[in-house]
């Protein structure tokens, strides 16, 4: 049986305004969908005791985080009138002011779209296990911990 | 194989200072838990969830030795 190439949604380091702007020109010729949300998560620079984060280096447990995007993946089908979706979430070190994760939903209308990336991104915090290290400017780092 | 494997991630890296544990063979999750209790003073104070295959345990849970174990902060994604 021919398989399809297992999707990842790792990226390796911050995720490029160009990787961004290639995947909405891909949608272009689907002409069903009349509405995209996106959301683009960002590594603020927060200071913590003092000191200012100037970056986050990101691990996970990809075994597991696969299942649980496979099962986000397959809800959010279910619960929304979605035509696609794509989730990308990086890996490694992302600096502050760069993109750690890109959700991107279309559909025929706004409201599935809109409603389903807000879903995924909330499902995507509480159930896949990613881990932040807070890198500080002077080298010392701390581990971050969602609000 | 007589022992479990437990993966270890996020700030349980430091605090064990390890990638992984070894620990003998338990029967289930509770077990598992009162051993790392009782074996890694580390681990007093910290927060983490069990995971057996790939998902977190919530309640008690049988194992066997081929179970996959991990032990994981909480989560920190997006």
């Amino acid at each position: 049986m021919e398989t399809k190439p297992k999707k990842t949604i790792w990226v390796e380091g911050p995720i490029s305004a160009d990787k961004i702007a290639k995947s909405i020109a891909a949608h272009q010729t689907k002409k069903d969908i009349g509405a995209h949300s996106i959301f683009l998560g960002q590594v603020r620079a927060d200071t913590i005791n003092g000191q200012t984060v100037a970056g986050i280096e990101y691990s996970a447990y990809t075994e597991m985080a696969d299942e649980a995007i496979a099962e986000i993946r397959e809800k959010a089908f279910s619960k929304f009138d979605l035509t696609c979706m794509h989730i990308y979430h990086s890996v490694g070190m992302v600096k502050s002011g760069e993109i750690c994760l890109f959700v991107f939903t279309s559909s025929t209308h706004r409201k599935a779209a809109i409603d389903a990336c807000d879903w995924i991104v909330e499902s995507i915090k509480e159930l896949t296990p990613i881990f932040g290290k807070e890198w500080f400017e002077n080298e010392e780092y701390t581990w971050k911990v969602n609000k | 194989m007589s022992t479990h494997k437990i993966r270890l991630f996020g700030f349980l890296v430091d605090s064990l200072k390890n990638y992984h544990l070894e620990i003998p063979l338990q029967t289930d999750s509770d077990a598992v838990l009162n051993y790392l209790k009782q074996t890694y003073p580390q681990l007093e104070g910290l927060s983490y969830s069990l995971a057996i295959n790939k998902k977190i345990v919530h309640q008690n849970h049988p194992l066997n030795a081929s179970s996959e174990l991990a032990l994981l902060p909480p989560f920190a994604g997006g």
